[in-house]
Parts: C-alpha cells; sequence; structure tokens
C-alpha cells in the first residue's frame, strides 16, 4: 500500500511512466535491499547468496574446468620440443659426420 | 488511517513543489536577491525504486536518502551553480557515497533543474546518472526550504544483479542556508 501510494503520487509528477511496473515491496532492486547473505537476482527476488556454494562452486569450477583445458595445451607444448630438438640433433651429427 | 496518511504523503510533496516551482511566475520582478552564490543544504528524499533488465520488473517503496551538499555558483546566465556532497542511505538498507552534478536557476528565481552522478560507495557500489527539478522558498534571513523532484538511475556498481538496472525517485525536501 505504501508503494503503491508513492507509485501514484510520482506517476503524477511524472518521474514515473504508467505501467512501468508493478508495485511490490516483496520484490527487490538492489542485493542491498535484501537480509544479509541474500542477493537480489534477476528474478528480482533475495536468494541466499551463493558465496559459500559459488566461491567452491564458481572459483572451483573455473579453476578444475581451466586447469585440464589448459594443461594438454601445456603438456602438448612441452612435449613439442623434444621432438623438434631430436631431428634437429640428428641432422647435424649426420652432417658433421 | 496511517496508510492513507502515507498514501497522501506524495500527493502533498508534489502539490508543494509545484507552488514552489509556480512562485517565481508569480513573484516576477520581485526576485531582485536572486540565487545564492554558495549555499549549503541537508535533504531528506523519500520515494519509490525500481528495477528492471533481464528478468522481472521491479517498484517498491525506497530507502530514505539523506543528502548534505555544498552548491557554488559559476555562470550567472543563466545562473548555474555546480554541487557536491556525501549522500547516506537508511530506512531498510544502508549506504553512502557521494553525489556531484551542475543546477540550471533559468529566470534567477526559485525554479531549479538539476542533472549529475551520484556513486554509492559502501557497503557495495552503485553509480550514475541523477536528474531533479524543484524549487526553494526563503524562510527566515539566510535560510529556506527546498524540495524537489528527484530521478536517479543506477546503471553499474556490484549491487546490482547482474543484467540489471536500478534507480529510484523521489520527493527531496531540504534545508538550504545561504552561506554568501
Amino acid at each position: 500500500m505504501r508503494c503503491r501510494g508513492i507509485a501514484v503520487g510520482l506517476l503524477l509528477a511524472g518521474l514515473i511512466a504508467p505501467g512501468a511496473g508493478a508495485c511490490n515491496d516483496a520484490l527487490c532492486t538492489r542485493s542491498s535491499e535484501c537480509d544479509e547473505g541474500f542477493v537480489c537476482t534477476p528474478e528480482a527476488r533475495c536468494e541466499p547468496a551463493p558465496d559459500a556454494s559459488a566461491s567452491g562452486g564458481v572459483d572451483g569450477g573455473g579453476v578444475d574446468a581451466g586447469t585440464p583445458s589448459g594443461t594438454p595445451d601445456a603438456s602438448s607444448l612441452d612435449a613439442g620440443p623434444p621432438d623438434a630438438a631430436l631431428p634437429d640433433a640428428g641432422i647435424d651429427l649426420d652432417a658433421d659426420l | 488511517m496511517a496508510r492513507t496518511r502515507l498514501a497522501r504523503a506524495p500527493l502533498l510533496a508534489l502539490a508543494l513543489t509545484s507552488a514552489l516551482v509556480a512562485a517565481p511566475a508569480r513573484a516576477g520582478g520581485d526576485e531582485d536577491d536572486g540565487p545564492p552564490i554558495t549555499s549549503l543544504e541537508g535533504r531528506v528524499g523519500y520515494g519509490l525504486a525500481f528495477g528492471g533488465g533481464s528478468g522481472a520488473s521491479s517498484q517498491r517503496a525506497s530507502g530514505v536518502t539523506m543528502t548534505a551538499l555544498v552548491d557554488q555558483a559559476v555562470i550567472e546566465a543563466p545562473w548555474t551553480s555546480i554541487f557536491g556532497g556525501i549522500v547516506a542511505e537508511g530506512y531498510g538498507h544502508g549506504a553512502a557515497g557521494v553525489l556531484v552534478g551542475a543546477r540550471v536557476r533559468p529566470s534567477r528565481g526559485r525554479l531549479r533543474i538539476a542533472g549529475g552522478a551520484v556513486g554509492l560507495l559502501v557497503p557495495r557500489t552503485l553509480f550514475g546518472p541523477l536528474a531533479s527539478v524543484g524549487g526553494c522558498l526563503p524562510i527566515d534571513g539566510a535560510f529556506g526550504i527546498c524540495l524537489d523532484l528527484e530521478a536517479q538511475l543506477f546503471v553499474t556498481g556490484t549491487d546490482l544483479p547482474d543484467e540489471r538496472v536500478a534507480g529510484q525517485a523521489q520527493a527531496v525536501l531540504g534545508i538550504a542556508f545561504d552561506a554568501l
């Protein structure tokens, strides 16, 4: 009711457009409007902050996902130089002989 | 009964703002003092917060915004001043930050139009533009009472949900002190 009264006043003042959105104090616009440990989601709902799960899930997932995809590249690069070095060494040896 | 009073409050604010803005037109040539060169202003704002972007749009009652401003005139015609100050939010959630901007008083009268930027810095960040229109009425000597309708739009910051913007539209009541 409070929200709707304010909305009517601001609508009349031209500060907001008609039908700009349903007036609902239960919805959030920013995370700081939510209780401690909760964040505002894109659905305008306060939901538990994913800190504990996200720091393990997102960071861990990122690292876990990143490491395997990076490791083969690194190992192939590491494996590359020895392969490339052996023929060179062989050619050099043949030339000297 | 209390709800009825709350619902009427913004209408009263609107009426007062209109009266302040209309005052220069009625006063006409009686305005000889002009706006202050330097003024200090304490303000309290309350209104509607809104959010939009991806997901659902939302509107709700805003927190109470308290602001302390210093306003310094820099151009005489049209009368233009720059302002800066600190802002704090309470009642529902707490935040603090700074705002800067410029005001134009088209007729050197009570009507003033402002544009600027606001940045909330703690505990989370929010940044965006602001705009306001309103006026001040002298009440006693160097003091005046001001009422503005102000809109702030937050477009970036850690307090925003992903891919969303937020903002607030408020009626802002202030006490101004004409320092110079």
